[in-house]
């Protein structure tokens, strides 16, 4: 009765524009409540009136009754607004952040009084989402926090289940019928995994029901596998905790029993399990095992350990202490999990750390000569470290230096390859596979083969050629992490670029022989020949097979004839056709479209990615089609969307994306553009085309940053300003927080934020330094439900 | 449920900002809403062959002179001729070629669907999912990324049943040879990134399908462990549920969800064993035979029994792959040294080819002939079943999809009736006016069982978007 007075007076009070009459029994309702009325009027009135409301929001005779349909519809807007901090607007007078929390505390109790969820919430659960929260505020030092991120349970990663079943048993994937059941839908430039995202439904449960009956055959009976030539063949790996009961004519001792369960509990979740967990399996493992004997009574009781909800979920739920702000910490347990998984595909168990007392220090020289030390006595080191889980238990992460100097390490062994990157990985010696997912996701590079670019212009190898070319940027961005100086200032400057490169002379020489030898390929006679050439006037060839292959290093402008190929990489391209990432082919082709270069979607990568904008979605009633001419640029083309409409929002993007017209979409440099005809790549049939100069200009309008704003020349003038921004250095710090998070960022993570820039920006420009503030972090440590 | 009430589920549902997980459903209440007379159910079974099935083998013996051109190259099949016009005339008058003979029974029944192409897909071996998806995916030896549901995923998604889609193949992705297990062949997917599985051993389909209605000791021990398992996962996530109090209680939900689902399976499956037991197959040694021609007989006796018992309405049968070798029909060649047009003894390899197009054909009437079997509303089963035969590979060994032939056999109640007679139907040549292309007849099957939309698939950029837009009025009543 109370409450329903007080939300009467509230109505009156913000309709004649006085509070007097409310406030005293409004404060005895809630805390929270106390300064809601004020902070309307003062903040919200002056534009969310009774005349003419902005965005057709009238605050002036707003109920507080949440039951009130209207009245809800209102405060979800309300506080969609203040949670993305984007009211009230710049340019007009600002509330304290204390204020703006008591208004969204009390708005939040008023939801939970009638069970609804905050609309904004949901969204905010979306990658797509990332930038609406206000950027200014997230780095201006006046949001408290405390930080802290929602109790959660985060689906497996494809690539922690391929390990897994590696683990299991190596190749078992490729020779039995388990199938991926936790695939990622990899949105070009978005991050994929993300916590809230994901589920575990009866499709994904189909698919584990499959996986597990073959993983535990594997373990026990076998699994039936018929050869490359047709004959059967049973696969097997049993290991003596089960061989005993599979063996066994009698029912299985108790003592057999747990032994069995403990093993399978060790393997799948590196933990032994509970005294209760225990006693229900050997009583449904006795049942199943009476009822159909040893071998498939045992396999069922194995599949239910396999199909426990914690082995589909990683628990964050913060089992550790809980602090005066209500946060709960993740127990040694789950930090131990979160780390391996922050930063490889492996278990906790499998990643070796040393311990305190040795390589305590973080300086460099240190580090190094321990690594010596580890290769000149790899086994016994390895086996006196303790792993992360051992590390967890003993209280060394315990605090956020002890964490960072964990990560640290993890990070310069650089020996984390996966079961999914194994080839490649080992080959080009990449080991953190987990950061050269963050670099695919955020830059996007590795859509390039997904990018259909027809037969009749790339010829019919195109996804064979786009795919070198990803691998050519995937050394690029992880030699540049590895060096951890100036990462991104790098990743957007540097000249240095890796092309065809094998990782080593060794690996060079192996792979020349193998041309000069092979006599089985179509091309032997072009190979030698090629080959032969080369090395007679002095020049190092291509170590690829096959002349068409051979072709594509033209995308970088190379000739493929009379290229003398770089024995050792990275090496310099020509510095004033190309700088970093943005004019690498793979990022080119990624962002083109199949017949033209794509400047409005390559300006929209920019604004979101790099300036930490958004850019609204095309209106539904816009037909967004650039008009088809032969005889017009593109640039030309697409004056359509100057048309006063269309330019509201593609100011923001086309000037962006305009300047990297300096390369065609096959992302080769080029000082005039062909039109009349569709481009290939084979330049023989273009000897007659009508060619007209580049036109490379373009601006950055109303970045955020006022210093950045300004027309440039070129591609490369546009990215020299982008690498130097304080504003392009924040939004990649708010894109790894993303990743690393697994989910957006709020104001309460603005110290979060800052802290990791903070940590990039003092330890010159280092990922590493980075990465290891973000999971050293209040976001990452604590959980609290909202 | 009453169509308010499930009206009323839907809307509550949508109110409450329903997870997109559960919108299948949802769509599937909403469809049932909109119904409001019981209907006769609509079942398809897809028969995939590999190595292409030749257009000009499906012409009948009268039209063979107008339609049909020798090949460019000596000893390869011969090319049906592309029209300039819709071609639309019954097969009454006609003589049905060697290779549709066994469907004489059913003429009726058979509607040869010619002209569409696909070249919106792959080529090759294989166009992996685009064959029913109607997209670019994979390469030589991979299917590449689901990227969205094929045609009968979808159908499986519309179609209520215990079983949404099954699955039977001889082998899994097209190179390979027989197989043993659930195996993946990169043909169908039931959504973006779901690739449907399928199951290489007629005796493992049978335990799947049948096996509540099996009567012995080791096969009753065998259900129960299933039961029980998932009876314990159900009690296990629930442990869990309590002992995390709320944090993300959806995702758990979920995986509760997906384990009662199963049971709720198992459930109605024990609740229809009569009916299952009834329609069964009989096992015979052709279920564990290693012969081909055997396990493939087992498989459409198995597809056979699963319509007819109601387990599914969407079955699809891969019923050969690249390196299966027809012992059986004492062709002593894989199926790929036949699509490369090396010589068997005894035979060339265009009589080899046809003798398998054959061999599958009878499988077909032989399934027709079940359906036949079976009254249903005012005619049989047949006439709410469509057989839909078609390559992966489009038209030849190496398909270009420039022509996608299909046959058609059955009907789908009155949306879909085939021509008393049989029906030949070819459409304008590729790039021609009034071409279509296979997404047009995916359209169609689609709209027969009331999903109208637009588009399917991807475009094929070079045609006139709007010829590939919207079903077959032709084929529709």
């Amino acid at each position: 009765m109370q409450a329903r007075e007080w939300r009467l007076i509230f109505v009156l009070a913000l309709g004649c524009g006085t509070c007097q009459a409310w406030q005293p029994t409004a404060a005895a309702t809630t805390d929270h409540a106390h300064g809601v009325v004020p902070f309307l009027k003062n903040y919200c009135l002056p534009c969310h009136g009774p005349d003419k409301p902005q965005a057709g929001l009238a605050l002036s005779s707003l109920s507080a009754d949440f039951t009130d349909k209207t009245a809800l519809a209102a405060w979800q807007r309300v506080f969609e607004q203040l949670e993305l901090g984007a009211m009230p607007p710049e340019g007009v007078q600002q509330p304290p952040p204390d204020a703006v929390n008591q208004v969204r505390q009390w708005i939040l109790q008023e939801f939970e009084t009638v069970n609804v969820t905050p609309l904004v919430q949901h969204k905010l659960r979306s990658p797509e989402f990332g930038n609406h929260i206000n950027h200014e505020k997230l780095f201006d030092g006046l949001q408290p926090g405390p930080a802290s991120s929602p109790p959660r349970l985060w689906r497996l990663s494809p690539y922690v289940y391929d390990q897994f079943v590696e683990e299991v048993g190596r190749n078992l994937r490729r020779e039995t019928a388990i199938h991926q059941p936790f695939p990622l839908d990899a949105g070009k430039g978005a991050f994929a995994d993300f916590a809230a995202e994901h589920f575990a439904d009866a499709a994904t449960l189909q698919l584990l029901l499959m996986n597990c009956q073959t993983l535990v055959e594997y373990q026990t009976s076998g699994v039936l596998h018929r050869d490359h030539e047709g004959r059967l063949r049973r696969l097997k790996q049993t290991p003596p905790e089960l061989e005993e009961i599979v063996r066994a004519e009698d029912m299985p001792t108790l003592a057999q029993l747990e032994r069995a369960i403990n093993w399978e509990y060790q393997l799948l979740l590196s933990r032994l399990p509970t005294d209760a967990e225990k006693k229900q399996l050997v009583a449904f493992g006795q049942t199943a095992i009476e009822l159909a004997g040893n071998v498939l009574g045992l396999q069922t009781m194995l599949q239910a350990i396999l199909m426990k909800p914690e082995a589909i979920y990683r628990l964050e739920i913060g089992l550790g202490p809980v602090d005066d702000a209500g946060r709960r910490r993740l127990s040694d347990v789950e930090l131990a999990f979160a780390l391996a998984r922050g930063l490889t595909d492996l278990s906790p168990r499998d990643i070796r750390i040393d311990g305190p007392t040795v390589g305590s220090s973080s300086e460099p020289e240190e580090n190094e000569t321990e690594r010596k030390d580890a290769e000149e006595n790899e086994t016994a080191h390895t086996a006196s470290r303790p792993n992360l889980l051992e590390l967890a238990a003993e209280g060394f992460l315990s605090t956020p230096e002890q964490i960072r100097r964990v990560v640290k390490q993890i990070l310069d062994d650089n020996n984390m390859s996966t079961a999914d990157y194994r080839m490649f990985t080992e080959d080009h010696r990449i080991g953190n596979t987990r950061v050269l997912r963050f670099f695919r996701e955020f830059f996007g590079y590795h859509h390039a083969p997904k990018v259909f670019k027809d037969a009749k212009r790339i010829g019919h190898g195109d996804r064979y050629l786009t795919e070198r070319m990803v691998g050519d940027a995937d050394q690029f961005v992880m030699h540049i992490f590895d060096q951890d100086q100036d990462v991104l200032q790098r990743l957007l400057t540097s000249d240095e670029y890796f092309v065809a490169y094998l990782g080593s002379e060794e690996h060079i020489a192996k792979d020349l022989h193998y041309i000069k030898t092979n006599k089985n390929d179509a091309n032997f006679r072009f190979n030698t020949e090629y080959v032969e050439r080369s090395e007679a006037a002095g020049r190092h060839p291509i170590p690829i097979e096959g002349p068409d292959a051979r072709q594509y290093v033209g995308f970088y402008n190379l000739d493929h004839e009379t290229w003398d190929y770089p024995i050792e990489q990275p090496f310099r391209l020509p510095s004033r056709q190309r700088a970093g990432i943005l004019t690498h082919p793979a990022w080119l082709i990624a962002w083109s479209g199949n017949f033209d270069n794509d400047p409005i979607r390559r300006g929209k990568w920019i604004r979101e990615h790099l300036l930490a904008d958004k850019v609204r979605d095309v209106p539904l009633d816009v037909d967004a089609v650039v008009p088809e001419d032969p005889h017009k640029s593109l640039r030309e083309r697409l004056q359509v969307t100057r048309a006063e409409y269309c330019w509201q929002c593609h100011q923001q993007m086309d000037p962006l994306g305009l300047p990297f017209q300096q390369y065609d979409d096959f992302g080769r440099y080029r000082r005039r553009e062909m039109i009349g005809e569709l481009l290939s790549i084979f330049a023989e049939r273009h000897q007659e085309a009508e060619t007209i100069p580049i036109d490379t200009s373009g601006a950055i309008i109303d970045s955020g940053e006022a210093t950045l704003d300004g027309e440039v020349a070129s591609p490369l003038e546009l990215v020299q300003k982008l690498a130097t921004s304080p504003r392009v250095r924040q939004s990649f710090v708010r894109h790894a927080f993303r990743y690393w998070m697994g989910r957006n960022e709020t104001l309460d993570d603005s110290p979060t934020l800052l802290a990791a820039e903070a940590a990039y920006v003092n330890h010159g420009g280092s990922m590493k330094a980075l990465i290891a503030s973000l999971l050293s972090s209040d976001s990452f440590l604590y959980r609290k439900e909202k | 449920m009453s169509s308010r009430s499930r009206r009323q589920v839907i809307k509550t549902a949508l109110g409450a900002g329903l997870s997109r997980l559960l919108l299948p459903f949802v769509q599937q209440i909403q469809r049932q809403a909109a119904a409001d007379t019981p209907q006769i159910p609509q079942r398809f079974l897809f028969v995939v062959k590999c190595s292409g099935l030749t257009p000009a083998e499906l012409v009948p013996l009268e039209q063979l002179p107008s339609r049909v051109q020798p090949a460019a190259e000596a000893g390869w099949p011969e090319e049906l001729r592309a029209s300039d016009n819709l071609l639309d005339f019954s097969l009454a008058e006609q003589t049905l070629p060697p290779s549709l003979e066994p469907l004489a029974p059913f003429r009726n029944y058979l509607t040869v669907l010619q002209g569409l192409s696909g070249k919106m897909c792959r080529g090759g071996h294989s166009a992996w999912y685009g064959a029913l998806g109607c997209y670019h995916t994979g390469n030589e030896g991979n299917p590449g990324r689901a990227a969205t549901a094929t045609v009968d995923g979808m159908l499986a998604n519309m179609l209520p049943a215990i079983f949404p889609h099954v699955g039977l193949t001889l082998g899994g992705k097209v190179l390979s040879g027989v197989k043993d297990s659930v195996v993946y062949p990169g043909i169908s997917a039931l959504a973006t990134d779901r690739p449907l599985p399928y199951q290489a051993s007629p005796q493992m389909a049978y335990k799947n399908l049948f096996g509540v209605a099996a009567t012995g000791q080791a096969a009753q021990a065998e259900q129960q462990l299933k039961s029980m398992l998932l009876d314990y996962m159900v009690h296990d996530i629930k442990r869990l549920q309590n002992r995390i109090a709320g944090a993300d209680h959806e995702k758990l939900d979920h995986y509760l969800e997906a384990f009662e689902s199963l049971r709720m399976r198992r459930r109605r499956l024990q609740g229809l064993e009569a009916q299952i037991r009834q329609h069964a197959p009989v096992v015979r040694d052709k279920f564990t035979s290693q012969v081909e021609t055997d396990r493939i007989e087992a498989h459409f006796d198995i597809a056979a029994a699963t319509l007819i018992s109601g387990l599914s309405q969407v079955v699809t049968l891969r019923a050969d792959t690249l390196d299966v070798t027809y012992h059986g029909l004492g062709i002593g060649k894989h199926v790929h040294g036949l699509g490369h047009a090396e010589a068997v003894p005894g035979m060339t390899a265009t009589e080899a080819r046809n003798r398998i197009r054959r061999f599958q054909v009878e499988q077909i009437a032989r399934v027709a002939a079940k359906l036949q079997a079976v009254p249903e509303g005012n005619g049989t089963m047949l006439d709410n079943t469509l057989i839909v035969y078609l390559s992966d590979s489009a038209e030849k060994h190496h398909g270009s999809c420039l022509e996608w032939p299909f046959v058609l056999l059955g009907g789908l109640g009155e949306r879909f009736r085939p021509q008393v007679g049989g029906r030949y139907l070819q459409y304008p040549g590729y790039g021609k006016e009034g071409h279509r292309t296979i997404a047009n007849f995916y359209l169609t099957l689609l709209q027969a069982v009331g999903q109208v939309q637009e588009q399917f698939g991807r475009l094929d950029l070079n045609l006139d978007p709007a010829w590939q837009r919207g079903p077959l009025a032709e084929l529709l009543t």
